[in-house]
């Protein structure tokens, strides 16, 4: 646990830009901003374009092998190894990076005709205790429904990426599939963090994610 | 064949740092023949990698291949030590900053196996970022624009040298990154395996048939790679996707060629019923498989497959051919709990559109 809180102000630097990485290992892959940024130098560029100062106020949740922080509006949730921070999702507004050209892939998420609106298994996530199972499910299926007031927004499904932490403490990082609404519909996935504590639930959005997704060209093929 | 989880102590390169990695230190792992420098096989690997590419020391391929080496990829073989260094020259020059950062290294002790099967075999997967700085042959003019891929080399190592190994590289997400455009790249390959002897290319035709007619490579039994190598088999041989899907977890993390990147069973898919709709007539076959563990107690397996079909179907690479198509591949999969959380898959889809195009011979 002592490890893994170390690496709350390497985080905390990391986002605001002032760090040169040494906290990453040179594997990492960070996913932020509607696209992946890999290695060292990717991703420190990539959080000094576009620095974040989280809060003294906001929340964390350590555990052996994972990290979150927490801001208002902004998520940071990381994957830990022996070596240094192995994998990083940020998650909150901000300007979407230039896409990267790539060939989409039509799919369909439920595998069958009534959509259980979340693909879960707890035995993927080791570090989740048991009490805190049926939090992450009821999480994942909610977080699909945006807010009332918001414009529809058409099918979603999520998938839940890292979980960890017990009942009363605890994060879990899901990915969204969202075919949205419209005669001509945009596809893609982006991210959406949970953290609790207690009665307390956080939710952040990624908000530059799901813009990236809003303006990506639609390309099963291998485009001139 | 050595038990696929003897020698724990000859670990994973996964989630250590360069330094750690490349820490002197004594033998971890009897290694004959090999240069006192490396510590175990994985190390040989990761370390011969940085000294060639990272520290430009690429002479030192002539003691870490064979005089023949046979390579084999998708866009032709390379034969022989020199080639190599050539190669490695010519990259070098083009993409000066290129770090091969190992990602993984899915190793098997093959020394039991008959004639030029014998000797330890790695599979090695690489994310390359580089900077495109000067000419390339693939990549064109320089650019100066960024570009990174995952390379997976399989590799069959005898006495400190490779003997044959088995190259798939993302070329087409590295067109696409640096702005070129890969059917026009594409069409002027092919143009150009046209031209001379075009008895060059038998290759392709021989590995084609090796994978209609050839026998899969056989995978002990209770080894981990059994699971994944049924879902491949039973999703391009009976058509039978959502069984085959059943291998993986219902979330699980999927990264094909060429930017495809995603998540679920429904998504993994729809990677394989992209390449199924183009091809027809398909034909799977295993070439080699290799576990290890990982932390935390998940499982690394490494599959080498091939698959051949007619392109009769109007999708992903265009217009129905008729041609027949190869695809030579490699996937690295984590297993969790018995169920694939992550599958990273690459083969070369530059040099199948080549093909598409008409390249590489008949």
């Amino acid at each position: 646990m002592t490890g893994a809180v170390a690496y709350l102000a390497d985080m905390a630097a990391l986002a605001r830009g002032d760090s040169g990485g040494s906290c990453l290992l040179q594997t990492c892959r960070l996913c932020g901003w509607g696209i992946e940024f890999y290695g060292i130098d990717a991703i420190t560029e990539a959080f000094r374009r576009q620095p974040q100062d989280f809060s003294e106020t906001g929340n964390s949740v350590a555990v052996p092998v994972h990290l979150a922080m927490f801001d208002a509006d902004t998520a940071l949730i990381a994957d830990l190894a022996e070596g240094g921070i192995q994998r990083l999702w940020r998650l909150g507004p901000g300007a979407p990076a230039p896409p990267e050209p790539r060939i989409d892939v039509a799919f369909d998420p439920d595998l069958m005709q009534a959509g259980s609106g979340l693909a879960f298994a707890a035995s993927d996530h080791p570090a989740l205790k048991p009490d805190a199972i049926a939090r992450v499910r009821a999480i994942g299926v909610s977080i699909t429904d945006r807010p009332a007031g918001e414009q529809a927004s058409g099918r979603a499904r999520a998938f839940a990426l890292r979980a960890f932490g017990d009942a009363s403490c605890g994060a879990a990082l899901f990915a969204i599939h969202r075919l949205g609404s419209g005669p001509v519909r945009t596809a893609g996935f982006a991210n959406v963090a949970a953290l609790w504590s207690g009665d307390t639930l956080h939710i952040v959005r990624d908000i530059a994610g799901e813009a990236a997704v809003a303006a990506a060209i639609w390309s099963p093929v291998i485009s001139a | 064949m050595m038990a696929w989880d003897a020698l724990p102590d000859v670990r994973s390169p996964m989630g250590r740092s360069l330094a750690a990695l490349l820490e002197p230190g004594p033998r971890r792992q009897e290694l004959p023949g090999y240069d006192p420098v490396y510590r175990d096989f994985v190390d040989y690997i990761i370390r011969c990698t940085h000294r060639i590419w990272e520290e430009k020391n690429v002479g030192l391929c002539r003691s870490h291949y064979a005089s023949d080496c046979a390579i084999h990829t998708l866009a032709g073989p390379v034969t022989g030590v020199e080639a190599v260094v050539q190669n490695t020259v010519t990259t070098l020059a083009a993409t000066p900053d290129r770090r091969l950062i190992g990602e993984d290294v899915i190793w098997s002790d093959d020394s039991a196996e008959a004639g030029a099967g014998a000797g330890l075999y790695s599979s090695h997967r690489i994310v390359s970022t580089s900077t495109h700085m000067g000419m390339d042959s693939l990549l064109g003019a320089a650019t100066m624009r960024s570009a990174g891929v995952m390379t997976i080399a399989d590799c069959l190592v005898r006495e400190n040298r490779i003997v044959e190994e088995w190259l798939v590289r993302d070329n087409l997400r590295g067109l696409m990154q640096v702005g070129a455009d890969p059917r026009a790249v594409a069409r002027a390959q092919a143009e150009a395996d046209g031209n001379g002897d075009t008895g060059r290319h038998g290759w392709r035709a021989a590995m084609i048939a090796q994978t209609r007619d050839g026998e899969d490579v056989a995978i002990p039994a209770g080894h981990p790679a059994g699971a994944a190598a049924a879902m491949l088999a039973l999703a391009f041989r009976s058509d039978q996707f959502g069984d085959a899907a059943e291998a993986l977890s219902a979330a699980a993390e999927v990264r094909w060629p060429s930017g495809r990147t995603g998540v679920g069973r429904g998504y993994w898919i729809g990677c394989l019923t992209q390449l199924r709709a183009a091809l027809h007539d398909v034909s799977w076959r295993l070439g080699h498989v290799a576990a290890r563990s990982l932390p935390g107690g998940d499982i690394a397996v490494a599959l080498r497959w091939t698959l051949a079909g007619l392109h009769r179907g109007h999708g992903v690479w265009g217009n129905a051919t008729g041609r027949e198509i190869l695809l030579m591949a490699v996937s690295h999969y984590r297993l969790r709990g018995g169920l694939i959380i992550e599958d990273n898959s690459v083969f070369d889809e530059l040099a199948v559109l080549r093909q598409v195009c008409g390249g590489l011979g008949a």
